[in-house]
Protein backbone atom coordinates (compact mmCIF):
# COMPACT_ATOMS: atom_id res chain seq x y z
CA UNK A 1 0.00 0.00 0.00
CA UNK A 2 1.34 3.24 -0.80
CA UNK A 3 2.51 5.46 1.51
CA UNK A 4 0.45 9.04 1.36
CA UNK A 5 2.51 12.01 1.75
CA UNK A 6 1.91 14.94 3.57
CA UNK A 7 1.98 17.94 1.29
CA UNK A 8 4.95 20.49 2.30
CA UNK A 9 5.04 24.04 1.92
CA UNK A 10 6.59 25.93 -0.40
CA UNK A 11 8.79 27.41 2.07
CA UNK A 12 10.52 23.97 3.14
CA UNK A 13 10.59 23.41 -0.46
CA UNK A 14 12.91 26.46 -1.22
CA UNK A 15 15.26 25.66 1.63
CA UNK A 16 15.68 22.34 0.42
CA UNK A 17 16.40 23.48 -3.16
CA UNK A 18 18.94 26.28 -1.98
CA UNK A 19 20.46 24.12 0.66
CA UNK A 20 21.05 21.25 -2.27
CA UNK A 21 22.48 23.71 -4.44
CA UNK A 22 24.73 25.33 -2.03
CA UNK A 23 26.07 21.81 -0.98
CA UNK A 24 26.59 20.34 -3.91
CA UNK A 25 28.26 23.40 -5.53
CA UNK A 26 30.31 23.84 -2.76
CA UNK A 27 31.17 20.23 -2.68
CA UNK A 28 32.07 20.11 -5.94
CA UNK A 29 34.34 23.30 -5.41
CA UNK A 30 36.09 22.19 -2.74
CA UNK A 31 36.71 18.80 -4.20
CA UNK A 32 37.96 20.70 -7.13
CA UNK A 33 40.09 23.38 -5.28
CA UNK A 34 41.99 20.45 -3.10
CA UNK A 35 42.47 18.33 -6.08
CA UNK A 36 43.92 21.55 -8.06
CA UNK A 37 45.33 22.35 -5.07
CA UNK A 38 47.28 19.39 -4.13
CA UNK A 39 48.31 19.24 -8.04
CA UNK A 40 49.77 22.30 -8.03
CA UNK A 41 51.54 21.83 -5.11
CA UNK A 42 53.27 18.42 -6.59
CA UNK A 43 54.19 20.24 -9.58
CA UNK A 44 55.94 23.48 -7.27
CA UNK A 45 57.81 20.86 -5.49
CA UNK A 46 58.80 19.24 -8.24
CA UNK A 47 59.86 22.38 -9.62
CA UNK A 48 61.49 23.34 -6.55
CA UNK A 49 62.90 19.88 -6.21
CA UNK A 50 64.16 20.23 -9.83
CA UNK A 51 65.75 23.38 -9.61
CA UNK A 52 67.64 22.55 -6.16
CA UNK A 53 68.81 19.29 -7.35
CA UNK A 54 70.19 21.92 -10.77
CA UNK A 55 71.65 24.15 -8.58
CA UNK A 56 73.28 21.42 -6.24
CA UNK A 57 74.33 19.60 -9.69
CA UNK A 58 76.44 22.73 -10.62
CA UNK A 59 77.86 23.83 -6.94
CA UNK A 60 79.27 20.38 -6.15
CA UNK A 61 80.61 20.07 -9.61
CA UNK A 62 84.20 20.67 -8.40
CA UNK A 63 83.65 19.07 -5.36
CA UNK A 64 82.51 15.81 -6.90
CA UNK A 65 85.87 16.23 -9.65
CA UNK A 66 88.29 16.61 -6.70
CA UNK A 67 86.64 14.14 -4.74
CA UNK A 68 86.57 16.77 -1.22
CA UNK A 69 83.62 14.84 0.44
CA UNK A 70 83.48 17.57 3.04
CA UNK A 71 83.26 20.67 0.23
CA UNK A 72 80.84 18.07 -0.74
CA UNK A 73 79.24 18.04 2.42
CA UNK A 74 79.21 22.23 2.81
CA UNK A 75 77.26 22.47 -0.05
CA UNK A 76 74.67 20.25 0.22
CA UNK A 77 74.09 21.43 4.03
CA UNK A 78 72.98 24.38 2.25
CA UNK A 79 69.72 22.57 1.99
CA UNK A 80 68.88 23.55 5.54
CA UNK A 81 67.15 26.46 4.05
CA UNK A 82 65.12 23.92 2.74
CA UNK A 83 62.22 23.11 5.35
CA UNK A 84 60.82 20.28 2.62
CA UNK A 85 64.42 18.68 1.78
CA UNK A 86 65.06 15.68 3.57
CA UNK A 87 67.52 13.77 2.14
CA UNK A 88 70.25 14.81 -0.40
CA UNK A 89 72.59 11.97 -1.78
CA UNK A 90 76.17 12.91 -4.07
CA UNK A 91 77.23 9.86 -6.33
CA UNK A 92 80.28 9.51 -7.77
CA UNK A 93 80.26 8.24 -11.47
CA UNK A 94 80.67 5.00 -10.15
CA UNK A 95 77.55 4.89 -7.75
CA UNK A 96 79.32 5.15 -4.57
CA UNK A 97 78.24 8.15 -1.98
CA UNK A 98 80.23 10.88 -1.58
CA UNK A 99 78.37 12.75 0.69
CA UNK A 100 74.65 12.77 2.29
CA UNK A 101 73.14 15.52 3.37
CA UNK A 102 69.82 14.56 6.00
CA UNK A 103 67.21 16.75 7.72
CA UNK A 104 67.59 16.01 11.37
CA UNK A 105 64.22 15.02 12.27
CA UNK A 106 64.80 12.04 9.86
CA UNK A 107 67.92 10.58 10.29
CA UNK A 108 66.45 8.16 13.46
CA UNK A 109 63.16 7.65 12.84
CA UNK A 110 63.22 7.28 9.54
CA UNK A 111 65.71 5.77 6.93
CA UNK A 112 64.20 5.71 3.52
CA UNK A 113 66.60 4.30 1.37
CA UNK A 114 67.07 6.88 -1.72
CA UNK A 115 67.53 4.50 -3.90
CA UNK A 116 64.14 2.60 -3.46
CA UNK A 117 62.18 5.24 -3.59
CA UNK A 118 58.99 5.25 -5.36
CA UNK A 119 58.02 5.93 -8.78
CA UNK A 120 57.57 9.86 -8.94
CA UNK A 121 54.10 10.00 -9.80
CA UNK A 122 51.09 11.69 -7.57
CA UNK A 123 49.66 7.98 -5.95
CA UNK A 124 52.79 7.09 -4.88
CA UNK A 125 53.84 10.14 -3.72
CA UNK A 126 50.93 10.62 -1.26
CA UNK A 127 51.38 6.87 0.13
CA UNK A 128 54.87 7.29 0.67
CA UNK A 129 54.53 10.93 1.10
CA UNK A 130 57.90 11.54 -0.25
CA UNK A 131 59.46 13.28 -3.42
CA UNK A 132 62.17 12.59 -5.57
CA UNK A 133 64.49 13.94 -8.11
CA UNK A 134 67.74 13.01 -9.39
CA UNK A 135 70.13 14.79 -11.85
CA UNK A 136 73.36 14.21 -13.40
CA UNK A 137 76.34 16.08 -12.16
CA UNK A 138 78.04 17.30 -15.94
CA UNK A 139 81.32 18.97 -16.18
CA UNK A 140 82.45 19.47 -19.47
CA UNK A 141 79.65 17.43 -20.74
CA UNK A 142 80.43 14.09 -18.97
CA UNK A 143 78.78 12.71 -16.11
CA UNK A 144 80.86 12.81 -13.21
CA UNK A 145 78.25 11.94 -10.88
CA UNK A 146 74.56 12.50 -9.70
CA UNK A 147 72.83 14.30 -6.85
CA UNK A 148 69.23 13.23 -5.35
CA UNK A 149 67.18 14.96 -3.36
CA UNK A 150 63.74 13.55 -1.51
CA UNK A 151 61.64 16.30 -0.23
CA UNK A 152 59.02 15.25 2.52
CA UNK A 153 55.41 16.16 1.48
CA UNK A 154 54.35 16.92 5.50
CA UNK A 155 54.66 20.60 3.90
CA UNK A 156 51.92 19.83 1.68
CA UNK A 157 49.69 17.56 4.22
CA UNK A 158 49.65 21.52 6.49
CA UNK A 159 49.23 23.53 3.52
CA UNK A 160 46.73 20.78 2.63
CA UNK A 161 44.78 20.51 6.01
CA UNK A 162 45.09 24.35 6.02
CA UNK A 163 43.32 24.92 2.77
CA UNK A 164 40.53 22.63 3.43
CA UNK A 165 39.97 24.24 6.70
CA UNK A 166 39.83 27.79 4.98
CA UNK A 167 37.49 25.98 2.29
CA UNK A 168 35.47 25.00 5.11
CA UNK A 169 35.38 27.90 6.57
CA UNK A 170 34.24 29.76 3.22
CA UNK A 171 32.06 27.02 2.51
CA UNK A 172 30.06 27.40 5.39
CA UNK A 173 30.36 31.51 5.33
CA UNK A 174 28.90 30.56 1.81
CA UNK A 175 26.07 29.05 2.39
CA UNK A 176 24.79 31.33 5.38
CA UNK A 177 25.60 34.10 2.44
CA UNK A 178 23.62 32.41 0.10
CA UNK A 179 20.40 31.34 2.72
CA UNK A 180 19.97 35.02 3.57
CA UNK A 181 20.36 36.33 0.30
CA UNK A 182 17.94 33.26 -0.48
CA UNK A 183 15.60 33.96 2.07
CA UNK A 184 14.53 37.51 0.41
CA UNK A 185 13.94 36.06 -3.10
CA UNK A 186 12.06 33.62 -0.91
CA UNK A 187 9.69 36.04 0.56
CA UNK A 188 8.78 37.54 -3.08
CA UNK A 189 7.81 34.20 -4.05
CA UNK A 190 6.22 32.58 -0.94
CA UNK A 191 5.01 36.04 0.20
CA UNK A 192 2.55 36.21 -2.93
CA UNK A 193 1.82 32.69 -3.05
CA UNK A 194 0.41 32.60 0.86
CA UNK A 195 -1.32 35.53 0.08
CA UNK A 196 -3.02 33.39 -3.48
CA UNK A 197 -3.61 30.55 -0.56
CA UNK A 198 -4.76 32.74 1.97
CA UNK A 199 -7.08 35.01 -0.38
CA UNK A 200 -8.63 31.20 -2.16
CA UNK A 201 -9.55 30.48 2.03
CA UNK A 202 -11.52 33.25 2.53
CA UNK A 203 -13.00 32.66 -0.41
CA UNK A 204 -14.17 29.05 0.04
CA UNK A 205 -15.04 29.64 3.63
CA UNK A 206 -16.31 33.00 3.64
CA UNK A 207 -17.55 33.27 0.08
CA UNK A 208 -16.20 36.75 -0.21
CA UNK A 209 -15.34 36.98 -3.38
CA UNK A 210 -14.18 40.86 -3.03
CA UNK A 211 -10.67 40.07 -1.75
CA UNK A 212 -7.50 40.84 -4.38
CA UNK A 213 -4.11 40.06 -4.25
CA UNK A 214 -1.70 42.94 -4.65
CA UNK A 215 1.63 41.11 -6.35
CA UNK A 216 4.27 43.04 -8.44
CA UNK A 217 7.55 41.11 -7.64
CA UNK A 218 7.65 37.97 -9.47
CA UNK A 219 6.39 38.40 -13.44
CA UNK A 220 4.23 34.94 -13.37
CA UNK A 221 3.15 35.54 -9.94
CA UNK A 222 1.75 38.97 -11.11
CA UNK A 223 0.40 37.23 -13.82
CA UNK A 224 -1.41 34.74 -12.09
CA UNK A 225 -2.71 37.62 -9.14
CA UNK A 226 -4.44 39.49 -12.10
CA UNK A 227 -6.04 36.33 -13.27
CA UNK A 228 -7.36 35.34 -9.67
CA UNK A 229 -8.48 38.81 -9.13
CA UNK A 230 -10.11 38.90 -12.76
CA UNK A 231 -11.69 35.69 -11.95
CA UNK A 232 -13.13 36.95 -8.46
CA UNK A 233 -14.12 40.11 -10.19
CA UNK A 234 -16.22 37.98 -12.46
CA UNK A 235 -17.89 35.94 -10.04
CA UNK A 236 -18.60 38.99 -7.58
CA UNK A 237 -20.23 40.51 -10.44
CA UNK A 238 -21.59 37.00 -11.12
CA UNK A 239 -22.39 36.85 -7.84
CA UNK A 240 -23.81 40.36 -7.69
CA UNK A 241 -26.28 40.36 -10.50
CA UNK A 242 -27.88 37.24 -9.29
CA UNK A 243 -28.25 38.63 -5.91
CA UNK A 244 -29.81 42.03 -7.39
CA UNK A 245 -32.44 39.66 -9.78
CA UNK A 246 -32.99 37.60 -6.80
CA UNK A 247 -34.15 40.71 -4.95
CA UNK A 248 -35.70 42.14 -7.55
CA UNK A 249 -37.81 38.22 -7.98
CA UNK A 250 -38.10 38.37 -4.37
CA UNK A 251 -40.02 41.73 -4.80
CA UNK A 252 -41.87 40.99 -7.67
CA UNK A 253 -43.00 37.98 -5.50
CA UNK A 254 -43.81 40.14 -3.12
CA UNK A 255 -45.74 42.65 -5.45
CA UNK A 256 -47.11 39.90 -7.27
CA UNK A 257 -48.86 38.22 -4.09
CA UNK A 258 -49.81 41.72 -2.56
CA UNK A 259 -51.77 42.41 -6.16
CA UNK A 260 -53.29 38.66 -5.53
CA UNK A 261 -54.37 39.51 -2.12
CA UNK A 262 -55.75 42.82 -3.69
CA UNK A 263 -57.09 40.94 -6.37
CA UNK A 264 -58.64 38.10 -4.36
CA UNK A 265 -59.89 40.50 -1.58
CA UNK A 266 -61.35 42.87 -4.89
CA UNK A 267 -63.03 39.58 -6.09
CA UNK A 268 -64.48 38.82 -2.78
CA UNK A 269 -66.28 42.46 -2.67
CA UNK A 270 -66.92 42.02 -5.84
CA UNK A 271 -68.06 38.67 -5.44
CA UNK A 272 -70.63 40.32 -2.10
CA UNK A 273 -71.26 43.47 -4.30
CA UNK A 274 -72.63 40.94 -6.77
CA UNK A 275 -74.39 38.55 -4.68
CA UNK A 276 -76.16 42.02 -3.06
CA UNK A 277 -77.06 43.13 -6.59
CA UNK A 278 -78.27 39.82 -7.99
CA UNK A 279 -80.16 39.24 -4.85
CA UNK A 280 -81.24 42.87 -5.29
CA UNK A 281 -82.05 41.99 -9.25
CA UNK A 282 -83.51 38.35 -8.69
CA UNK A 283 -86.01 39.99 -5.99
CA UNK A 284 -86.48 43.00 -8.57
CA UNK A 285 -86.97 40.08 -11.17
CA UNK A 286 -88.79 38.21 -8.68
CA UNK A 287 -91.04 41.65 -8.68
CA UNK A 288 -91.36 42.15 -12.13
CA UNK A 289 -92.02 38.34 -13.31
CA UNK A 290 -95.17 38.15 -10.99
CA UNK A 291 -96.96 41.36 -12.48
CA UNK A 292 -96.13 40.25 -15.16
CA UNK A 293 -98.02 37.13 -14.68
CA UNK A 294 -101.13 38.94 -13.57
CA UNK A 295 -100.86 40.54 -16.54
CA UNK A 296 -100.81 37.41 -18.66
CA UNK A 297 -103.14 35.95 -17.01
CA UNK A 298 -105.63 39.01 -16.74
CA UNK A 299 -105.24 39.11 -20.67
CA UNK A 300 -105.52 35.69 -21.37
CA UNK A 301 -108.92 36.19 -19.51
CA UNK A 302 -109.60 38.67 -21.56
CA UNK A 303 -108.58 36.88 -24.82
CA UNK A 304 -111.05 34.30 -23.80
CA UNK A 305 -113.71 36.46 -25.13
CA UNK A 306 -112.34 38.05 -27.22
CA UNK A 307 -110.93 36.94 -31.09
CA UNK A 308 -108.35 39.61 -30.81
CA UNK A 309 -104.74 38.48 -32.38
CA UNK A 310 -103.38 41.67 -30.54
CA UNK A 311 -103.84 39.67 -27.06
CA UNK A 312 -102.83 36.12 -28.26
CA UNK A 313 -99.73 38.49 -29.94
CA UNK A 314 -98.88 40.61 -26.63
CA UNK A 315 -99.64 37.66 -24.57
CA UNK A 316 -97.10 35.69 -26.12
CA UNK A 317 -94.66 38.72 -25.76
CA UNK A 318 -95.37 38.42 -22.19
CA UNK A 319 -94.68 34.92 -21.68
CA UNK A 320 -91.23 35.05 -23.61
CA UNK A 321 -90.13 38.04 -21.29
CA UNK A 322 -91.97 35.90 -18.52
CA UNK A 323 -89.81 32.98 -19.40
CA UNK A 324 -86.44 35.45 -20.35
CA UNK A 325 -87.25 36.26 -16.30
CA UNK A 326 -87.28 32.47 -15.56
CA UNK A 327 -84.24 31.98 -17.31
CA UNK A 328 -82.70 35.21 -15.66
CA UNK A 329 -83.63 33.71 -12.60
CA UNK A 330 -82.03 30.64 -13.19
CA UNK A 331 -78.89 31.70 -14.75
CA UNK A 332 -77.93 33.94 -11.78
CA UNK A 333 -79.08 31.04 -9.32
CA UNK A 334 -79.06 33.19 -6.20
CA UNK A 335 -78.82 30.56 -3.74
CA UNK A 336 -75.48 29.28 -5.32
CA UNK A 337 -74.23 32.10 -5.45
CA UNK A 338 -75.31 33.19 -1.98
CA UNK A 339 -73.59 29.84 -0.45
CA UNK A 340 -70.18 30.25 -3.10
CA UNK A 341 -69.79 33.83 -1.55
CA UNK A 342 -70.67 32.20 2.05
CA UNK A 343 -67.87 29.05 1.58
CA UNK A 344 -64.92 31.81 0.42
CA UNK B 1 136.80 -14.59 7.47
CA UNK B 2 133.64 -14.26 9.42
CA UNK B 3 134.74 -10.84 9.91
CA UNK B 4 134.43 -10.20 6.33
CA UNK B 5 131.27 -12.08 5.97
CA UNK B 6 129.57 -10.22 7.97
CA UNK B 7 131.14 -6.39 6.89
CA UNK B 8 129.59 -7.89 3.21
CA UNK B 9 126.52 -8.63 4.89
CA UNK B 10 126.18 -5.52 6.43
CA UNK B 11 127.20 -3.34 3.41
CA UNK B 12 124.73 -5.32 1.19
CA UNK B 13 121.76 -4.48 3.78
CA UNK B 14 122.70 -0.79 4.01
CA UNK B 15 123.05 -1.13 0.00
CA UNK B 16 119.77 -2.76 0.46
CA UNK B 17 118.13 -0.49 3.16
CA UNK B 18 119.69 2.22 0.44
CA UNK B 19 117.98 1.22 -2.53
CA UNK B 20 114.42 0.45 -0.95
CA UNK B 21 114.68 3.88 0.54
CA UNK B 22 115.29 5.91 -2.76
CA UNK B 23 112.26 4.06 -4.22
CA UNK B 24 110.11 4.55 -1.73
CA UNK B 25 111.54 8.23 -2.04
CA UNK B 26 111.07 8.31 -5.75
CA UNK B 27 107.28 6.64 -4.86
CA UNK B 28 106.29 9.61 -3.07
CA UNK B 29 107.48 12.29 -6.13
CA UNK B 30 105.87 9.98 -8.59
CA UNK B 31 102.63 9.80 -6.31
CA UNK B 32 103.34 14.19 -5.56
CA UNK B 33 103.59 14.36 -9.29
CA UNK B 34 100.08 12.28 -10.04
CA UNK B 35 98.41 14.05 -7.76
CA UNK B 36 99.81 17.62 -9.52
CA UNK B 37 99.13 16.27 -12.76
CA UNK B 38 95.63 15.22 -11.64
CA UNK B 39 94.71 18.24 -9.97
CA UNK B 40 96.12 20.12 -13.32
CA UNK B 41 93.45 18.55 -15.43
CA UNK B 42 90.76 19.03 -13.08
CA UNK B 43 91.63 22.11 -12.75
CA UNK B 44 91.33 23.09 -16.28
CA UNK B 45 87.67 21.65 -16.57
CA UNK B 46 86.35 24.59 -14.59
CA UNK B 47 88.15 27.39 -16.69
CA UNK B 48 86.54 29.36 -19.91
CA UNK B 49 89.12 30.80 -21.89
CA UNK B 50 88.17 33.85 -24.11
CA UNK B 51 87.69 33.80 -28.09
CA UNK B 52 91.23 34.46 -29.01
CA UNK B 53 92.96 31.74 -26.99
CA UNK B 54 94.77 28.44 -28.97
CA UNK B 55 91.78 26.27 -27.66
CA UNK B 56 89.13 28.50 -29.20
CA UNK B 57 90.83 29.18 -32.36
CA UNK B 58 91.59 25.76 -33.01
CA UNK B 59 89.30 23.49 -30.87
CA UNK B 60 92.60 21.44 -28.83
CA UNK B 61 93.73 22.34 -25.63
CA UNK B 62 97.35 22.74 -25.85
CA UNK B 63 98.95 22.22 -22.18
CA UNK B 64 102.61 23.77 -22.13
CA UNK B 65 105.35 22.34 -19.54
CA UNK B 66 108.52 24.53 -18.60
CA UNK B 67 111.46 23.58 -17.04
CA UNK B 68 112.22 19.76 -15.66
CA UNK B 69 110.03 18.16 -12.84
CA UNK B 70 108.30 14.85 -12.56
CA UNK B 71 104.95 16.88 -12.80
CA UNK B 72 106.18 17.94 -16.34
CA UNK B 73 107.17 14.57 -17.32
CA UNK B 74 104.04 13.43 -16.20
CA UNK B 75 102.07 16.29 -17.75
CA UNK B 76 103.91 15.06 -20.93
CA UNK B 77 102.55 11.47 -21.36
CA UNK B 78 99.05 12.91 -21.16
CA UNK B 79 99.00 13.28 -25.19
CA UNK B 80 95.66 12.10 -26.32
CA UNK B 81 93.57 12.54 -23.40
CA UNK B 82 90.39 13.93 -23.80
CA UNK B 83 89.16 17.28 -22.59
CA UNK B 84 85.97 18.47 -22.96
CA UNK B 85 85.64 15.74 -26.06
CA UNK B 86 88.94 17.56 -27.71
CA UNK B 87 92.41 15.75 -27.78
CA UNK B 88 94.73 17.41 -25.05
CA UNK B 89 98.37 18.20 -27.06
CA UNK B 90 101.16 18.60 -24.79
CA UNK B 91 103.66 20.71 -25.96
CA UNK B 92 106.98 21.13 -23.49
CA UNK B 93 108.95 24.47 -24.23
CA UNK B 94 111.99 26.06 -23.10
CA UNK B 95 111.57 29.31 -20.63
CA UNK B 96 114.29 30.62 -23.69
CA UNK B 97 111.58 30.21 -25.89
CA UNK B 98 110.02 32.89 -27.87
CA UNK B 99 106.85 34.57 -26.80
CA UNK B 100 105.02 33.70 -30.07
CA UNK B 101 105.67 29.92 -29.58
CA UNK B 102 103.80 30.31 -26.16
CA UNK B 103 101.02 31.39 -28.26
CA UNK B 104 99.84 28.67 -28.94
CA UNK B 105 99.77 27.65 -24.97
CA UNK B 106 96.37 27.67 -22.70
CA UNK B 107 97.54 26.13 -20.34
CA UNK B 108 101.16 26.22 -19.18
CA UNK B 109 102.90 24.27 -16.18
CA UNK B 110 105.83 25.91 -14.84
CA UNK B 111 108.57 24.45 -13.03
CA UNK B 112 111.50 27.08 -12.67
CA UNK B 113 113.33 26.54 -9.68
CA UNK B 114 114.53 30.53 -9.76
CA UNK B 115 111.81 32.68 -8.37
CA UNK B 116 113.58 35.16 -10.02
CA UNK B 117 113.58 33.65 -13.15
CA UNK B 118 109.68 32.93 -12.93
CA UNK B 119 108.78 35.90 -12.59
CA UNK B 120 110.70 37.28 -15.23
CA UNK B 121 109.50 34.32 -17.65
CA UNK B 122 105.69 35.36 -16.23
CA UNK B 123 105.91 38.97 -17.13
CA UNK B 124 106.30 38.05 -20.48
CA UNK B 125 103.59 36.02 -20.80
CA UNK B 126 101.86 38.82 -18.90
CA UNK B 127 99.42 39.52 -21.67
CA UNK B 128 98.53 36.08 -23.16
CA UNK B 129 95.28 34.00 -22.12
CA UNK B 130 97.21 31.14 -20.63
CA UNK B 131 96.60 29.31 -16.98
CA UNK B 132 99.92 29.76 -15.76
CA UNK B 133 100.13 26.60 -12.69
CA UNK B 134 103.12 25.73 -10.80
CA UNK B 135 103.57 24.40 -7.35
CA UNK B 136 105.31 27.01 -4.73
CA UNK B 137 103.79 29.66 -2.30
CA UNK B 138 104.87 32.79 -4.02
CA UNK B 139 103.88 31.86 -7.81
CA UNK B 140 100.65 34.06 -7.19
CA UNK B 141 102.34 36.70 -6.49
CA UNK B 142 105.16 36.84 -8.70
CA UNK B 143 102.09 36.70 -11.48
CA UNK B 144 101.07 33.60 -11.58
CA UNK B 145 97.34 31.95 -11.62
CA UNK B 146 97.14 28.85 -9.75
CA UNK B 147 99.99 27.57 -7.28
CA UNK B 148 99.86 24.33 -5.49
CA UNK B 149 100.70 23.86 -2.09
CA UNK B 150 100.98 20.96 0.35
CA UNK B 151 99.30 21.23 3.57
CA UNK B 152 100.29 18.03 5.96
CA UNK B 153 99.42 15.03 3.36
CA UNK B 154 97.32 16.92 1.03
CA UNK B 155 97.64 19.53 -1.60
CA UNK B 156 95.43 22.65 -1.64
CA UNK B 157 95.97 25.42 -4.09
CA UNK B 158 95.44 29.16 -4.29
CA UNK B 159 94.10 31.11 -7.39
CA UNK B 160 94.42 34.74 -8.55
CA UNK B 161 91.20 35.70 -9.97
CA UNK B 162 92.70 39.40 -10.83
CA UNK B 163 95.42 37.67 -12.24
CA UNK B 164 92.58 35.56 -14.98
CA UNK B 165 90.52 38.18 -15.04
CA UNK B 166 92.84 40.62 -16.72
CA UNK B 167 93.40 38.02 -19.82
CA UNK B 168 89.70 37.71 -19.94
CA UNK B 169 89.85 34.27 -18.39
CA UNK B 170 86.85 32.71 -16.27
CA UNK B 171 87.41 30.21 -13.88
CA UNK B 172 83.97 28.20 -12.61
CA UNK B 173 82.42 29.17 -9.22
CA UNK B 174 82.72 25.58 -7.70
CA UNK B 175 86.60 25.62 -8.53
CA UNK B 176 86.76 28.96 -6.57
CA UNK B 177 85.16 27.31 -3.48
CA UNK B 178 87.29 24.32 -3.49
CA UNK B 179 90.68 26.73 -3.72
CA UNK B 180 92.45 27.50 -0.16
CA UNK B 181 93.08 31.32 -1.06
CA UNK B 182 91.54 33.80 -3.93
CA UNK B 183 92.93 36.58 -4.35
Amino acid sequence: MMKSRSPVTFNTLINKLTLRVVTIALLLFAVCVLIFQAWLFKQNVDDRLSVTASVLSANVTAALEFEDSEQADLVLSTLKSEPDVIRATLYDRNGRIVALYQRAEFITGRNVSPIDLPKNDLENWLDNKVQQTTKPVLLLNEQIGSIQVVASAGQFYIQWFIGLIVIIVIAFFAGWLSLINTSHVRKNIIAPISDLADAMDRVVSDEDFSVRIHSESIKEVEKLSDSFNFMLANIQRRDNTVTEQNRQLAQSNRDLTDALNEVTQAKKTADQLLLVKSKKISCAVNDARLPLQSVIRTLKTLSINSDDLKFATLITILEERVSELDYMIEQMDINKLATGVDAK
Amino acid sequence: MIVLFYSMLWRCLLLFALFFSNAAQSNDVNRDARIQTALTLRILKFVTWPSSAAITRTGTLHLCTVGRSPVVSALNVQVGMLYNNRPIVVHSLSQDATIVSFRDCDALYVSIPNELDQAYFLTRLAELPIVTIAEGDGFIAIGGMFQFRRLENKYIFDVSLSKARAVEIKIGAPLLSLASEVR
